[in-house]
Parts: structure tokens; C-alpha cells; sequence
């Protein structure tokens, strides 16, 4: 009895506030079609076969088996991107502080700003325009690394062209590897570091240096890891040079997973074995996530400290 | 949001910095400017040589490949131009209608679930705080053969409302903290007054909630004229490929031998960016540290 009270109850609320669902409705129309529906999709026709329009047909781990079967193409991706995500967790937590400690330590307000505008700036230039202008100075003929290599006397690379050094071609994009928006988080995090405790170490006599590796980096950590996490996941998912320019050659030396994805379904048809690649995806960038949300909630403890 | 702050600890930080570097002769403000100095080069690099390389006629570019040359060739811009034009009409109208579309749809919902306590609202944001977790990756395949089921390929709607779903789990965040921290004396007043529900909205809370939208609407469209794999897999035609792929199609400037003209095509593809955060490089750069020391 009072059970059916309570849904009278609370299904009056449902017409007291009918108008907010009205206003929900768009999001969750837009969300469901092409958020959850496809997520579920992707799960589930990973253990099909799927031309991705005609009927589906059920094979269980098929899918899965083919990947990880001996002769796979996909250990090699796997490879691939366990050396880019290593690289990426590296660079990310390093050169980009490195821009912003320094900028820390300018005294002049007007130079830091200069500085940090500086280095946000090139977020202006479209990905696929820089892609493009790396594929330029890597060329071997023309590009200007090889003309820097005969300057200084030593042979030239084939760089993209050989299966040897395309991958470490690809890492080596963007020297010095500052990016804008890890410089900025790092610089506000170290900007919110309370002016006392810098005055205590300097009053103390610690250098430089000290005051670097003492005070500074462990009170960044939660930024670090906040910028690591994202970097890692969007290198997880990424492969433009590989749609635009080596299609993941020479040699294999440059797959990834997501390109193998997208080779699986938009050039071979093949929905299904697509659908079980981005599942795996998932699982890995899934995982990351979780630490990534730890990593959000303690950045946030630490300002409330 | 870093700006306050930066005055509150650079006072202070100055004059302690002074006198340590009287004592130790430590690096002063040239010797790191310096250094930042050498590294904003080596970033700049490969766009100083895109605008050189850009400037130069086929004979300059043979003669010397990578210095700057005189005179410089503007016509090289006024021929891509030509080519580009298109394809960033095509992008603005992408970004345009994304953005309708996306706050169309998100402003209301944030808005119910900062203001009302209707049933189910736990679940409802649950729901979209679930889209988090739901990476690109995930979608892309599923999403396309949706869009092409819907007939929506080679259509703008192919673009508008999935890339308008995307967004919608951050700009509801956003913008629901936002309402939600308004203070509710504000309503109360409005109400004794005799405003309706709907007027408060459109004259209290969004008219308070300008800046934040201008950062969210500033990311969206940086966002989305960076989006290059999703119009490669719905457009059958190049044509209406967007402008960060319209500079693909510069090549035949190559066959034309004009190859400074295709550089320059690069450049026009990036100058609405650059329109737009020299706009407002303020809301920019508030927009991508927010994650920084508050979420």
C-alpha cells in the first residue's frame, strides 16, 4: 500500500516537472543514436561477422582468436603502440614542465605572459597541416633533416621510407615537444603553490636546482599525471599520419591498432574483426580512464589543501 | 583564472628572488629568457619554414631551398585562396551548425538538471557523466555505419549531430556547474516578481553564464576544424570535404608548378584559428587549463 503511495507520489512529481525530460530530450536523442547505440553495437558485433549492412552471423571468440592467432598483424600493432604510448607517457610529463618552470621563474610578469602566449599559440595550426609539413622535412630528396645530416657530414635516413626509422620519425614530431596545453596546466599548478614555502626553501639556501626536483615536482605530480593520462589516451587512438601519409608502412613499422580498425572496416569491409579491435581499445583506454578520474579527484584535494 | 593569481605570487616571489640572486648569481631573467627563447624557435621551426616556403616561386625554391628569398611571390596566396575558398565555407558551415546544434541541446538539459529536482535527475546525469568513459575510438566504425543507415552520409547532418553528441557530455558539465552555482536569492527575486520558468533562463541564468559559453563555443569550433577522419569516411566527394582536407587537394598546384602556392593553401587553412584565438586567447586559455587545478 504504501508502495503504490510512493509511485503515486512520485509520479506526480513526473507531471509537476514534465518540462525538464521535454528539455533533456534533445541530449538524450542525440547521445543514444550515436553514443550508447554504437557502443553496444561495437561490443556485440565484435564476436560476428559483419559486412557492417547485411545480417550478422554469430562466431563467438573468432574474431579475437584471428587477432591474437601467430602469424598476426596485430602483435606488431600492439608493439608499435606500446613503444609510441611509452614514448608519449615520457614526453608529456617532461619537456612541456620544462617549458613552464621556466616561465615560473621569470620575474618579469609581462615576459611570462609573452612566453606562455608564445607556446599556446601553435594549437592554432590544424593538425593535418603539420602532419604535412613534417612529411615535407622528413623528405629524403628534398627535406631539410637530410640536408641538416649532410651539413654536418653524415649520411642521409630514408626517415618515413624505411622500416627502420619511420616509427622513431613519427616519435621525433614536434621537437622540442613543448605542448601548449601541458605548459599551461603545469604552470598553473605551479602558480598555485603557496608563495611561502618557496620563501622557506630560499630563506633555507636550496638552489636552482633543489628547489626543482624538492618542492616543485612533487607538488605538480597530480597535474603530471592528469596530463600523462590524456596524452596516452588520445596517442591510443590517434592515426592520421597513418590515414594521411604511410598508411602504416613500410613494412608494418608504423600500425597501430585504431589504424588497423579503421583499415578493417572502411577498406576490407570486415565490421566484425573492426568492432573486436575497438573493443579491445576500449579495455585498455577503459583502464586508463579509471586512473584518470583518481588522478582528478586528488589534483582537487590538493588545491582544497 | 590564472591571471589574478599570477599578480597575487609574482609580487612577493620578486623581490626574495632578487636577494637570492644576489647572493648565489643565479639565473637571471636573460639567461632563461634565453633559453625559452631557443626552444620557442625550435617549436616555430617548421612554421617559419611553412611561411618562407610559402613566399617562394618554383625557381626560388630550387635555388635556395630553405632561406628566405625575395621577392616574395604573394600571388602563391591569392591562387590557393582560390582553391581554398570552398572548403572553408564547407568548415564554417560544419561549425556552425555543430555549435547550434550542440547548445541547442545542452543548455536546456544542464539547466534542468542544475535547477530542478525531478525525479530520476540522479540517473539522468549519471548518464551523461557515463559518456566519459566512451572513447572515439570505441564509436567511430558503429557510428558510421548508423549515420549511413539513417541516410545522412554526404549530407551536413552527418556531421552536425554526431559530432553535436560528442560534445554534449563536457558542455552539460560545464555548463550545469555553472547554473548550479548561481545563487538562488536571484530566482526568488525573479519569482516574487512574476517571472516565468522560461524567463528566468533566458534573462537570469544564461545572460550570467556568457563567458563560460564563449570558452566552451571557442573549444568546440577549434575542435571541430581539426576533425579530418570523420568527413574522410561520410563524404564520397571531396568536394565536401572540409578545409583542413581541402589543403590535400592542393597537390595539383605541384602539376600547375607552383608548389609555393600549395604552402600557402596551408597557411590559409590555418588563419580562422588564428582569427579566432587571437579573438580570444583569454577564454582559450582559461578553457583548456580548466582541468588544471579544478574540475
Amino acid at each position: 500500500m504504501a508502495k503504490v503511495g510512493s509511485f503515486a507520489k512520485v509520479l506526480r512529481r513526473v507531471k509537476r516537472y514534465w518540462f525538464c525530460y521535454a528539455m533533456m530530450s534533445g541530449t538524450f536523442a542525440l547521445i543514444i543514436t550515436f553514443s550508447y547505440y554504437p557502443m553496444a553495437s561495437t561490443f556485440y558485433h565484435g564476436f560476428t561477422i559483419w559486412d557492417g549492412f547485411r545480417p550478422e552471423r554469430w562466431v563467438g571468440m573468432a574474431n579475437y582468436r584471428e587477432l591474437f592467432s601467430s602469424d598476426s598483424v596485430f602483435y606488431r600493432s600492439l608493439c608499435n603502440i606500446a613503444a609510441l604510448a611509452t614514448w608519449h607517457v615520457f614526453r608529456a610529463a617532461s619537456f612541456p614542465l620544462l617549458g613552464a618552470a621556466l616561465i615560473y621563474r621569470i620575474r618579469s610578469e609581462r615576459t611570462a605572459y609573452v612566453f606562455r602566449l608564445l607556446f599556446v599559440l601553435p594549437i592554432v595550426v590544424p593538425s593535418v597541416v603539420s602532419i604535412l609539413v613534417w612529411r615535407r622535412l622528413y623528405d629524403p630528396n628534398v627535406g631539410l633533416f637530410n640536408e641538416i645530416l649532410a651539413v654536418v657530414g653524415l649520411r642521409p635516413l630514408a626517415w618515413l621510407n624505411s622500416p627502420k626509422t619511420a616509427l622513431a620519425s613519427l616519435m621525433f614530431m614536434g621537437f622540442p615537444w613543448i605542448d601548449g596545453v601541458g605548459l599551461l596546466v603545469y604552470l598553473a599548478g605551479l602558480l598555485a603553490i603557496p608563495g611561502e614555502i618557496i620563501e622557506a626553501a630560499i630563506v633555507d639556501g636550496a638552489s636552482g636546482w633543489r628547489r626543482f626536483w624538492s618542492i616543485e615536482l612533487p607538488l605538480v605530480v597530480p597535474q603530471i599525471r592528469l596530463i600523462v593520462i590524456l596524452d596516452v589516451i588520445w596517442s591510443l587512438q590517434s592515426f592520421g599520419w597513418q590515414l594521411l601519409v604511410t598508411g602504416g608502412g613500410p613494412d608494418y613499422a608504423t600500425t597501430v591498432p585504431a589504424w588497423q580498425m579503421y583499415q578493417a572496416a572502411m577498406t576490407a569491409g570486415r565490421f566484425g574483426i573492426a568492432s573486436a579491435i575497438g573493443t579491445l581499445l576500449f579495455v585498455l583506454i577503459f583502464a586508463l580512464t579509471l586512473v584518470n578520474n583518481a588522478t582528478i579527484r586528488s589534483a582537487t584535494e590538493y588545491q582544497a589543501n | 583564472m590564472t591571471s589574478p593569481r599570477l599578480s597575487e605570487t609574482m609580487e612577493p616571489k620578486s623581490t626574495i628572488y632578487q636577494v637570492h640572486n644576489r647572493k648565489f648569481r643565479i639565473s637571471s631573467d636573460w639567461t632563461i629568457s634565453a633559453a625559452l627563447g631557443v626552444l620557442g624557435f625550435l617549436t616555430f621551426l617548421p612554421l617559419i619554414i611553412l611561411l618562407e616556403l610559402s613566399l617562394k616561386s618554383q625557381q626560388q625554391m630550387a635555388d635556395a631551398p630553405w632561406l628566405p628569398s625575395y621577392p616574395f611571390r604573394l600571388v602563391n596566396y591569392a591562387k590557393a585562396f582560390r582553391i581554398m575558398g570552398p572548403y572553408i565555407i564547407n568548415s564554417v558551415v560544419f561549425a556552425l551548425g555543430t555549435v547550434t546544434i550542440s547548445f541547442a541541446c545542452s543548455t536546456p538539459t544542464a539547466y534542468s538538471m542544475a535547477r530542478y529536482s525531478f525525479p530520476g535527475r540522479r540517473f539522468f546525469y549519471l548518464a551523461i557523466l557515463a559518456l566519459l568513459m566512451i572513447p572515439g575510438v570505441l564509436t567511430l566504425i558503429t557510428r558510421f555505419v548508423i549515420v549511413v543507415n539513417l541516410g545522412l552520409n554526404n549530407t551536413n547532418f552527418g556531421i552536425w549531430l554526431p559530432l553535436a553528441a560528442s560534445a554534449q557530455a563536457f558542455q552539460i558539465i560545464v555548463l550545469r556547474t555553472s547554473f548550479a552555482s548561481l545563487p538562488e536569492e536571484l530566482f526568488e527575486a525573479a519569482r516574487l516578481d512574476g517571472a516565468s520558468e522560461k524567463a528566468m533562463l533566458l534573462n537570469i541564468a544564461l545572460p550570467l553564464a556568457k563567458p563560460i559559453m564563449l570558452t566552451l563555443i571557442l573549444l568546440q569550433i577549434h575542435e571541430i576544424w581539426n576533425t579530418y577522419i570523420w568527413p574522410i569516411m561520410i563524404f564520397s566527394r571531396p568536394e565536401r570535404y572540409p578545409a583542413i582536407l581541402g589543403v590535400l587537394s592542393l597537390g595539383q598546384l605541384i602539376t600547375e608548378r607552383d608548389p609555393g602556392a600549395e604552402y600557402a593553401g596551408y597557411v590559409i587553412a590555418g588563419l580562422p584559428m588564428l582569427l579566432l584565438f587571437s579573438l580570444g586567447s583569454r577564454s582559450f586559455i582559461r578553457g583548456l587549463t580548466s582541468g588544471a587545478v579544478k574540475m
